[in-house]
């Protein structure tokens, strides 16, 4: 079944933290916030 | 034929004494009586575990947190296999070669000289359909496969071949206390059971096989009560001692869950190239997956919608699809050998007078390094690919930061201490696990090994005795 969640249901604030850290990639680049390993533009 | 050491004969000789009744002992043992050789297997437990056998594995362990040595393994027939979990994998053609500069992972063999056992390794640890490993991308990492073991308890398993065998019989409470040598020749052995029953075996080769920690313990042991000719003295007897770190490393989300191969445990595993590991200058490691229900992954993807709101939803539309899932991320990984790294002898005597185990452990930050590359390298791949997100423990993130000490701290994975090299200079035993200055001492177990790659140790173990077991044959005329 599909799930109903909506990000209103989360805390943005209190789970986001500042850290953000820029990594290099061989596609694009990648950046790492809050110890995600992300893509640029996410 | 089975036999309590008190009601052994006086006189006792064999071909091969082996010392040691575990997944070493155990299979050298049966492959040198296929051969029709007799051999006489001494194990210091007896069929079951005992307070009396198991205690003498008490240790103090220093450096890093580490588990308590004395349930870490067990003393009696069969050996840790009573209790180990059946993970198995062979090493990797690069983990007996030097991967990172000026750091001593080569070994004197290579993987072709081992491979000639994998089949039969594979059928006593019943492994079925051994995969070969697959590119993942171009991330540098492989998808490997690792069998299971359903797992194998060897004392079972084979105490009726053994009972049966004309070739074999198995002392049990016989504890390995003295050995008599002259010149470069041991003689005999001497081994004590609980009451005080002593009896010595005499045999033209002896094997100790007693596990990655006592091979080490017993050895120092040996050498410092008798004249065992150690080829250059007992200096690296003990050291580079490893383990593989284990530990939890992170949360992963992925969007389409068919991009990976999950088995029947929920589990799919990576590790790198020898390209790599060679351009990063990083050990081996592996790296698994493991898939969680979704209850436990709301925390999860809530914390991703944070970061990445265009990702998050997507993956909640996936989940109704039943396509996402959401895994932990593990590791184990290969641990840089170092001399410091080391089973010595403490101050506390055992039941039998042996001083017991100190072990000096600690983890490096090359081992740091080496999972860091490995990690960073899969969630790359992932948000490159755009099949999923990983979310690494902050310790990772952060070079400077230590190794984590956590519930899992190792694999109970005994290694090194009686290190294979070329020459006595730089090990305890040559290419045929002779020890360096003896002519008929051999050690069997992982404690040979001079590196440790990411392989779970029992299934190199195995190949190792089946090769050593080939070894001895060609040194005995009569063997079959
Ligand atoms: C909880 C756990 C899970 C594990 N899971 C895995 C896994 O999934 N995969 C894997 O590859 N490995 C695993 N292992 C490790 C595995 O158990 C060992 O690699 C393997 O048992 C080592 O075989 P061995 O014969 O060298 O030593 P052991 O199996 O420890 O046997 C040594 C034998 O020597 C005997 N002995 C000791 N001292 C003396 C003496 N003085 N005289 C005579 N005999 C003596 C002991 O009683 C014992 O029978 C695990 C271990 C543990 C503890």
């Amino acid at each position: 079944m599909a799930m109903k969640v909506s990000r209103r249901k989360f805390n943005l604030g209190l789970l986001c933290s500042s850290m953000v850290a820029f990594v290099a990639a061989g596609v694009q680049r990648l950046k790492v916030r809050n110890g995600w390993v992300l893509r640029g533009e996410d | 034929m089975f036999v309590n050491l008190a009601q052994s004969p006086e006189d006792l000789s064999a071909d091969v004494c082996i010392i040691g009744a575990g997944a070493a002992g155990i299979s050298l043992a049966t492959r040198l009586a296929a051969r029709s050789i007799d051999v006489i297997l001494c194990e210091a437990g007896g069929l079951e575990a005992s307070e009396a056998s198991q205690g003498v594995y008490r240790a103090e362990t220093q450096g890093d947190e580490y588990y308590d040595l004395e349930t870490a393994r067990l003393r009696y027939f069969g050996g840790t296999t009573n209790h180990w979990s059946g993970w198995c994998r062979q090493l990797d053609a690069a983990d007996f070669e030097s991967k990172v500069q000026g750091v001593p992972t080569s070994w004197p063999i290579s993987k072709a000289d081992l491979d000639p056992y994998f089949e039969e390794t594979g059928n006593i640890l019943e492994l079925v359909d051994i995969k070969p490993d697959e590119a993942l991308g171009r991330s540098g990492l492989n998808r490997i496969d690792l069998s299971f073991s359903p797992p194998v308890r060897f004392g079972e398993k084979y105490h009726s071949e053994l009972d049966k065998s004309q070739h074999t019989r198995v002392l049990l409470n016989a504890n390995l206390v003295n050995a008599r040598t002259r010149d470069h020749v041991v003689n005999a052995v001497r081994v004590r059971d609980y009451q005080g029953n002593e009896r010595d075996i005499h045999a033209r080769i002896f094997v100790i096989a007693c596990g990655g920690i006592e091979n080490s313990r017993l050895l120092l042991w040996l050498n410092d009560i008798g004249d065992l000719p150690f080829a250059g003295g007992s200096r690296l007897i003990g050291r580079y001692w490893m383990e593989h770190p284990h530990a939890p490393i992170g949360s992963v989300v992925i969007g389409d869950k068919n991009r990976f191969t999950f088995d029947e445990n929920a589990l799919d595993f990576f590790s790198p190239t020898a390209a790599f590991m060679r351009e990063k200058g990083a050990l081996n490691s592996q790296l698994f997956l493991k898939s969680t229900s979704y209850g436990g992954a709301k925390e999860v993807i809530a914390d991703l919608l944070c970061v990445a709101p265009d990702f998050g939803t997507w993956v909640m539309g996936q989940f109704g699809k039943k396509l996402a899932c959401v895994a932990q991320l593990k590791a184990a990984w290969e641990q840089e050998p170092v001399f410091h790294n080391a089973v010595t002898l403490g101050e506390d005597r055992d039941r039998f007078g042996i001083p017991r185990s100190q072990l000096h452990w600690t983890r490096s930050r090359l081992d740091h390094h080496t999972i860091r590359q490995s990690a960073m390298a899969f969630a790359k791949h992932l948000a490159d690919e755009d099949i999923g997100r990983v979310k690494l423990d902050s310790w990772l993130l952060d070079p400077d930061a230590g190794l984590p000490a956590p519930d899992e701290m190792g694999g109970y994975h005994h290694m090194g201490g009686t290190r294979m090299a070329q020459t006595a200079t730089g090990g305890v035993v040559d290419a045929d696990c002779k020890i360096f200055g003896t002519e008929n001492f051999y050690v069997a177990g992982s404690s040979v090994f001079p590196s440790a790659g990411h392989a779970n140790p029992t299934f190199s173990i195995v190949q190792l005795s089946l090769r050593l077991a080939e070894h001895l044959a060609g040194r005995l005329p009569h063997a079959s």
